[in-house]
Parts: C-alpha cells; structure tokens; sequence
C-alpha cells in the first residue's frame, strides 16, 4: 500500500514535470475576432516586430501566421545585412575580458595611477579641468593600449539599433529588449558599464527565447549584474564562518604529522596570498580597498524584480538570508593580465575548499557565509558553497508569485497596459507547468482571442525606442546609428542602457505621453522624414515605388497605406485634406525657397495677422497659378510622410 | 477655478491657432498679463533626490559617538576647510552642503531630520511611488502634486505645473493637467529646414490630427502640448541670462529654467526637478567620492537658482524630498545600504528657518528602527501638508494625503 501510495505520487511528479513544452502546431483565433488575413498579420507584426511594413504583411500573409511565428521562434533566419552593418563593430565579438584589458573604467585608470605615484591624492581629482592630470592620464591609457569605453558603449548601442531595424529575427530583438529590461543593469553604474555588451550578448541574448531559470542563472552570474546590484562586493562579515575558515578549523584540529605537514603548507600559502593582496593594494587609498559585509542589493531586487514581485512573498528576513547565501558570488579579477599567472594559482588552490569558477563568473568559497540560512520558509543546511544560490534560484523559479509576474509583464508587453485576468493566469499556469518555457507562454498569448480582441487591437502606444524604430523601418531608412540618432531617443525619453532605476523603463501608456514627449515624437517623425538626422537617410519617392502624386491630397492618400498598414486613416484623411488642400498649404510650402525664409521670418516678427494675410494674398495672385497644377515638391512630400509619422495613429502598436 | 480651457477662450489665447508662428504680440502680452492680474502666484518647486541620501551624511549627529562609532571609513570630524560645518553645536552640514549654511544662516532654510514614510519598504521603486502617489503602502495612479495642481485656485496656466523630465514624473501623474518638458527650447513643432509657414502649417495638421484622435491620453495630451508651444513662443527662452552662476549639470540647467518661468510671470505654481545619483552603495567617500559630487551639485544648482530669482523670495519655495535614507552603519563595501529615515531641506522666506526640525534619538542600536536605521519621527506628509497650506494656500491641504490624520509640521513663521 505504502509502495504504490509513493508510486503514485512519483508518477504524478513526473507527469507534473514531463508535462511537454509545446512546439509546432498552434491556431490563431484572429477569424474569429472578425480579422481579415492581412489585419491580422499587421496586428500580429505590430506587436512581436520593430514596426509592420507592408512587405512584412505580404510575407506573413503568403507563409501563414503560425508558421511565420514558429520561424520566428527558431530565430534562425539568415541576417546577412545585420551582418554586413555591424562587421566594424570589433567589440562585439570580444570577451569580457578583453574588454576589460583594453577599456578600463576611469576609476580603474585612476588605481593604477595611484599605484604608480602618478596620481598623489584624490582630490587632484575634483578640479576636472586638471590639465596636468588629464594629461598624464590620457598619455598612461595611450601607452597602457586601452581605448576609451565610449567606443565600446557606441558599439553597443548601434548594434541594437541595427538589428532593431534590420534583423530578420524581429520575435529575437523584441524579445532581448524586453528581457534586458527586466533584468534590467545600465550604464549609471559606473562599475558595471564596461560589462554590460556582454552582457546583453552572452547572458541575454542566446536565452530570450529559452528557459526562464536558465536565463535567471545567466544574468545573477554574469559581471554586469554582479557589478550593477553589488553582489561582487557582498561578503561573510569577519567573524562569521566562512568555507575558509572551516577548512582552515578542521586543519588546525588535524593530530599527527599528517596534520603538521599541512598546517605547514596551509599557513605558507596562506601568507603568499596575504603579500600578494598587499602588493596589490599598494598605495591604493582607503577607499578603494574592498572590505568585508553583506550586501543585499542584489538579492533584494532578485525577489522583487527579477522573480517574485514586491507582493509576492517575501520578508526583509528573506532578503538578508537570501543575501548570504549568495555571498562569495562574484566575478572573476579581470583586466590584471599582469598578475593573471598569480591569481590562477591562488584560484586553483581554492578550489579545494569549493571556488567554482565558470567563464567570468567566480564563487569565492573563502569569503562564502558557511552557515544555515532560513529562506521562504526553507532551510539551507550550512556549508553547501554555491549550491545555495543556485537552490535559490530554483526556489524563486517555481515560487507562483514568479509565474504570475513574468506572465503579467508579457501580457503587457504583447497585449495590452491591463492585460485581462484570465489571460494572465493562463500564462501564468504555462510558465508553471513548463518550467518557464518562454516559446511556449508566447505561443499561449498568441493562441488566445485575448491578444486578438477589438480592445486589445492598437491599444498600446509604442515606447519611445519602438517608436523611433518602426519610424526608420517603415520610412524605409538607410541607418548607420549615429550620436544623434542616440539623443533623439533620448528625447523621446528612453536614453537606451541608461535606466534610472534597476526596474528597467515601463511599459505602460502613461508612462511615455505627456505633453513634451508628444512634440518630441512629431518631431521624430519630421526628422526622419526630412532627411535632418546624421545617419539616417530617407527616400520618400523610392518609398513610394517612385510614383509621383500629382497633388498634396493624392500624395497624402498614397503615402498612407505605406506608413499605417491596414490601419483605418479615414479619419486622418478627412482632418489633414482641409489643411493640405488648402490654397494655404501649397502656397506656404512653395513659399520655401531658401531665398525667402529671411524675408518670412521678418515677417512673421513684424507684422499682424492681417497684414501678412493681405501680403499672402497679393503674394499667391501674383506667384501662384491655380492650386495642384504643379506637382508636390520634394519637400512637400517629406512633410505629408513627416506628418503621418507624426500622428497619433502612428503611435500605437 | 476656472478651467484652463475656459481661460483660453476667454483671454484670446485660442486665437493663436489661427496661425503658429503669426502670435500676434499684443494678444500673447493679454494672455500673459491675465496671469499677473490675479493675486501674485506662490511658486513651490520640488526637488527629488532619486536613490535616497544619506541624511546622516548630508546633516550629521557629530556629538553622537553611536554615530561616529558606527563609521569608518565615512567619519568625518567638524571643522578646517574640509570638515563638518556645525550648525548647531550638535548637527553639522557635510562640506558640500557650504552653499547652505548662508541660507541657514539667514534663516531661510529649515532642515526637518529624522523624516521619511511609514511604510517600511527599502525598495526605492515602491518607496518612491509611495512618496509621489503620497500614499505610504499603497500605489495608487496620482501624484499628490497632481492633486494639489487640481485645488489650486486662479486661472490655470498651461505652464502651472512644470516636471523638467523626459517623462511625467508619478508626482505629477493624474487628472490634472500637468507639463513635462526637458528642455524649453526644443518645446515646438520642427521642421528642419522648412520656412515658419511651413513649420505653422504642420503644426496645425498635427493639432488638428491630435485633437480628433479616438486615443484619450494623446487627445488630451496633444491639446495642452499646443496650448504650452503658443505661449512659450511669445517669451524668448534662447535668449535667457540668469543672474547668478550655476554649475553645469542637468539639475542645475532645470532650475534654470524654472527661474526663467518664474521671472516671466507665466503662471508657474508648482515645479518639479530630479537629483540622481544618491544610491551610495559602494564607496559613499568622505570629503571626495560619490556623496559629495552630488550633494555638491544639489546645493550649488539650489543656491545659484535662489541667487537668481532674488526678486521672488517672497513667493517661492523650495522643498527637496528623498525617498528614504540609509543605514547608520558603513557596509562592507565603504558604503551605505537602503534605510528609513533621512533628512528634507525647505527654503522660502516664510520659512522659520535657522533650525534643524524632527526628532533624531541617540543612535544607539536599541533606538533604531529594526536595529539597524534612522527611525522615522516625522511622517513627510506632515511637511508636505505643511508646505501645500502655508505656502500654496491649499485649503484642507490634509485632505492631499488620503488616510491620513497626522498633524503638519511647523517650519512655517
């Protein structure tokens, strides 16, 4: 009885676990919402792309929604022009600890000349137009062969607006901005900025579309994330037992000869690495030099961030436990190649007493709280090294606070700002029941008349780096990423790698319009549509297969289906006809010549209402044959393509 | 009030979208006057100080060996060009805070220590919402200076309630209609290269498409966005030469622009600006490092905007806020973690100032909260209300703080 009574419960195990991670096959219930073929593929690109341009719709519509998705789930097309974009990008392809040879942090720059009495005394430091010092400091980098880290960050950042506009795997991109920004590091943290490309390529990238818990694991062991929350720093406090010091206790206990010769040894290592730490902290200022003691940055906003949510459960006593048992989590010295051979030593050594080290990540068993930890209710044994973390990793995974909020926060990314209920919960039971398969929670998403409903059809507005890059791909742009490109988004309020707070940028309407930021987008779209941004250059005859409108209004009726696929712009046409139809609109835009604006400007400053009425009136019967005789300008078609990307249709997805 | 929109119409401002660039003077003048016509309008500008300072740090409890026992590597001693500035014989500034002590001095600006919220969160995010939302423990989708923006009583500039962000802080989030701009001069319609007619006419398309969308929030949002381009227009915010020295960061070049707004009577009556960069986790430093540059900055930025608006002490106020403060003891990586209580600077000549306010206890473990932080004495509504009475004249300014029954402080004369 008590035999098949645990048979049971096993198979029930299994079967809870073995549930299969769906693949291939699903429906996508837009029919039934009353969508056509191509409304739905619009209303789906609109949503898992960087903008739906009429092509797109073309592709999806021949190869069938479902199968379009499930490639896009692959993620293995051919990204020949990303490729051939981002070919100079050398960073992108170098390791972390590359990176961090040849692009150290000012502050690590400052150290070392410190270390060689180039630097006497941190206050030089405060006058920053210190040219004596600048001066040193540039020739020791010139010398040294490091390289300043905006070109590492400029290479980051143009390589996400390549493949946001390029990439032939737009579920991919959509995908590693959404989960960066939820394991959200950013460059105001000075310490993690240099490890933030790899960041994003090693620990983000290659798991947006995998495993929940794998993805979890990348991020809490990669650099970036040990620098931006602080874990690399948080350590047993002195006093408190260590792997170390239970290895060192149980040596010291160790009788006979056997125990001599051991101690003999230990104690000379010991000593070894003692000298080795001061010479390393040589004339390194107080400040600079680490210290021991807990910091629970990180395993805070692990709960509340990353995993569980602020409701989801949990006690200041849960952060401070779950703080010590990832102490000792930390990465590996980089940028020392000098005292690498050392340092290797020293970490083989540990490995005795259970250092782990993998790739840049780096457990330090010595400086390891060795004892019993209380988390969620669950006891960690004592002197389990790093096993604890990655114990609570799962823990926090298949805690249902986790699955509800991962679930929410896709739900609002892909359906709407308040997703509905019942959606979220079957996100949410799919996380559970797959372990946190992502592919299979968006396939969820998608196979539910939820995400195709009237209510949830436009109903997000783009978030300024959405906006700024279905801008480029529908205006069809030429786009080398440029400084300028940067500041207008962050103009738009997004300064990309750069969130304030460790909760990444929202992702709700009220969050991104407000007056100010509305006039920056129409702006966008005017830029853009000019030709005005470094870098980025449109061609709005080829964008309209070089057809030439006769007239504003035809120009305005065939830019429209380019820009707003399968959008309903009635409304658009009969609130902009009357404006760009009128007798004013064509002469204002003919009245552009360069040769006039400083004639117009003065006008403008000088002269009443009336009066510049009266001048445009004398000015039209004079210059002006009828209205539409002349087809549109160059300019003119710019400001109807500006005009559209400009508009309020144009900010929802 | 009178409802902005209402005002518009009345004033003539709604003339101005017969033509964007066309802004006949003498109307913009009206429209500008009308705001002057009314009693003098008090101007509050509010300061976040974004990561939680160190209170302990900024206005320190030199006298308390618990304190000055709980730091190493961050003690620092009063006295000498780089010491403590003694306010008081028991509270001192930090050396950054230099450009505080004539204000001090001149009892202008008050010092309320020991303040923070009731809820016990140490997660900035929730801890923030809490004190824009003005509701500890709970979120809600209100700033209490949206709140406040909606009982102020007069005509309703289009410039009333100012965030100088890239987007609307959760203070000024919510039915009234409140401003986010980050820099005024971009604040128009542009089409590069384009002639002013040009840039007048798609300015119109784009009013007149914002005004017909079936989405609200861009309706209405697209609405004040143009109502706020017509009046900046008719000022020459390029032009702008403060009267004092600020430094150089975006702080400062904020407050320059809430000084310009000030100065130009448009009817500014709240204004709300950031400080980032007070999350000291890792080497805090002492008379140099982290904590000092930026507390540098916020006292310089402040003191160069009072400088420059001299002829508004009466009628401005300037109230600094920080989410909570940190622990009183240094963390292992010579910084100091997430904790309850802190201290909020207020400015104005209406101000007792001259005095530090609250209630700090000895320092010793068994008076701090959870044994480890400044324990929170004074409940920041009780300021906020204080603040929202006695200088924005807000009737029931209580009734901002919804489940709230505290007394307000007293840092008004």
């Amino acid at each position: 009885m008590k035999f098949s009574f645990l048979f049971v419960v096993v198979l029930t195990t299994l079967f809870l676990q073995a549930q299969p991670i769906s693949t291939g096959k699903i429906t996508m219930p837009w029919r039934e919402a009353g969508l056509t073929d191509r409304q739905a593929a619009a209303h789906l690109l609109d949503r898992f792309t960087y903008g739906a341009r009429p092509k797109d719709i073309d592709k999806v519509v021949a190869m069938g929604l479902e199968n379009w998705f499930e490639e896009q789930l692959q993620a293995n097309s051919n990204d020949a022009i990303v490729k051939s974009k981002i070919a100079g990008y050398k960073t992108l392809n170098m390791t972390t600890r590359e990176i961090a040879e040849v692009y150290p942090t000012p502050g690590k720059v400052i150290i070392e000349l410190m270390q060689q009495g180039k630097l006497k005394d941190l206050g030089d430091l405060k006058d920053s137009s210190n040219k004596e010092f600048r001066k040193t400091a540039l020739k020791y980098a010139y010398e040294n062969g490091y390289r300043p880290q905006r070109e590492l960050l400029g290479q980051m950042i143009a390589n996400k607006i390549i493949r946001a506009v390029y990439s032939e795997n737009q579920i991919k991109e959509v995908m590693t901005d959404f989960w960066f920004n939820h394991f959200s590091v950013s460059m105001v943290k000075g310490q993690a900025r240099t490890f933030i490309p790899t960041y994003e390529r090693d620990a983000i990238r290659p798991n947006v579309l995998g495993n929940f818990r794998t993805l979890l694991e990348a991020t809490a062991k990669h650099p970036a994330m040990l620098q931006y929350l602080d874990n690399a720093q948080s350590t047993a406090p002195v006093g408190t037992p260590t792997l170390l010091s239970i290895a060192l206790d149980s040596i010291n206990n160790m009788g006979g000869i056997k125990g001599w010769f051991a101690r003999r040894k230990v104690n000379a290592a010991m000593e070894r690495g003692e000298q080795m730490k001061e010479e390393f902290f040589k004339n390194t200022p107080e400040e600079f030099k680490p210290r021991r003691g807990i910091n629970e940055n990180y395993a805070r906003e692990l709960m509340e961030l990353h995993t569980l949510g602020v409701n989801g459960g949990y006690t200041q006593k849960d952060v401070t436990e779950a703080a010590r048992a990832l102490t000792g989590w930390t990465m590996m010295p980089l940028g020392y190649n000098k005292r690498a051979d050392k340092i290797n030593d020293m970490i083989e050594r540990g490995k005795k007493i259970g250092v782990v080290t993998e790739g840049d990540f780096l457990f330090r068993a010595d400086v390891h709280d060795a004892t019993e930890k209380n988390i969620l209710g669950t006891t960690f044994k004592a002197g389990r090294g790093m096993n604890e973390g990655e114990q609570l990793l799962d823990m926090l995974t298949a805690h249902p606070s986790t699955a509800k909020r991962i679930a929410l926060k896709l739900c609002t990314r892909f359906v709407s700002d308040e997703p509905p209920q019942a959606l979220v919960t079957k996100v949410a039971d799919v996380f559970t029941s797959t372990r946190g398969d992502i592919p299979s929670m968006l396939r969820t998403i998608v196979s539910s008349p939820e995400f195709w409903n009237k209510e949830a059809r436009r109903a997000k507005i783009k978030k300024p780096f959405e906006v700024a890059m279905s801008t480029l791909r529908l205006a069809d742009a030429d786009v080398t990423p440029t400084k300028e490109l940067y500041d207008w988004i962050t103009r738009l309020g997004e300064q990309l790698y750069n969130a304030q707070a460790p909760t990444g940028f929202p992702d709700n309407a009220k969050a991104w319009v407000n007056t100010g930021s509305l006039l920056n987008r129409m702006n966008f779209g005017l830029a853009v549509a000019t030709n005005s941004i470094k870098g980025v250059t449109t061609n709005v005859q080829e964008l309209n297969r070089n057809t030439e409108p006769t007239t504003t209004e035809e120009a305005l009726k065939s830019y429209l289906p380019i820009l707003l696929p399968e959008r309903d712009y009635t409304e658009t046409v009969r609130m902009l006809t009357p404006v760009i139809t009128s007798k004013e609109f064509g002469d204002k835009v003919r009245n552009q010549q360069p040769t006039r604006k400083q004639e117009m400007d003065m006008d403008d400053e000088i002269l009443s209402e009336e009066e510049l009425n009266s001048i445009l009136q004398e000015k039209k019967s004079v210059d002006m044959p009828t209205k539409g005789a002349e087809k549109p300008q160059q300019q003119t078609l710019q400001n109807v393509v500006g005009i559209i990307l400009g508009s309020p249709e144009f900010q929802r997805r | 009030m009178t409802s902005r929109r209402a005002f518009l119409k009345s004033s003539g401002v709604a003339l101005f979208s017969l033509g964007f660039t066309a802004i006949p003077e003498f109307v913009a003048k009206a429209a500008l006057a009308t705001y002057n016509q009314t009693t003098r309008k008090k101007v509050l500008v509010c300061v976040f100080q974004r990561g939680a300072m160190d209170g302990l740090m900024a206005v320190s409890p030199f006298t308390d060996s618990n304190f000055t026992n709980a730091r190493n590597r961050l003690r620092m001693s009063v006295g000498g060009e780089n010491g403590l500035i003694d306010l008081d014989g028991r509270f001192a500034f930090h050396p950054a805070f230099k450009p505080f002590k004539p204000l001090y001095d001149s009892k202008q600006l008050a010092i309320v220590h020991g303040i923070g919220s009731p809820d016990t969160t140490r997660s900035h995010f929730d801890a923030q919402d809490f004190m824009e939302n003005g509701t500890p423990g709970k979120k809600s989708d209100t700033g209490w200076l949206n709140r406040a923006t909606s009982k102020l009583k007069g005509t309703a500039s289009p410039f009333q309630s100012v965030a100088f962000t890239s987007a609307l802080p959760l203070s000024m989030v919510g039915p009234a209609t409140t401003l986010a701009v980050d820099d005024l001069r971009n604040f128009n319609v542009k089409v590069p290269g384009a002639t002013s007619l040009m840039q007048s006419s798609t300015a119109e398309s784009f009013e007149s498409l914002y005004e017909q969308t079936s989405q609200e929030l861009l309706r209405n949002n697209g609405k004040e966005s143009f109502e706020a381009v017509r009046m900046l227009q008719s000022l020459n915010a390029q032009n702008y030469r403060p009267a004092a020295q600020y430094p150089q960061s975006p702080l400062a070049n904020h407050l320059k622009q809430v000084a310009f707004l000030i100065k130009n009577s448009v009817g500014l009556e709240i204004a709300f600006v950031e400080s980032t960069g007070w999350d000291t986790h890792v080497q805090q430093g002492t008379v140099n490092g982290q904590f000092s540059r930026v507390a540098a900055d916020l006292s310089q930025s402040i003191a160069a905007f009072w400088n420059d608006i001299e002829q508004h002490h009466d009628d401005v106020a300037v109230l600094t806020m920080t989410e909570f403060g940190r622990t009183v003891k240094e963390n292992g990586s010579g910084g100091t973690d997430h904790g309850r209580g802190s201290c909020m600077f207020v400015l104005g000549n209406a101000i007792a100032g001259g005095k530090v306010y609250g209630n700090v206890p000895q320092l010793a473990p068994e008076n701090l909260a959870d044994g480890r932080d400044l324990p929170v004495t004074t409940d920041f509504r009780a300021l906020f209300t204080d603040v929202a009475a006695s200088h924005l004249r807000i009737n029931n300014a209580a009734s901002l703080f919804p489940s709230w029954s505290g007394s307000p402080t007293n840092v008004f004369k």
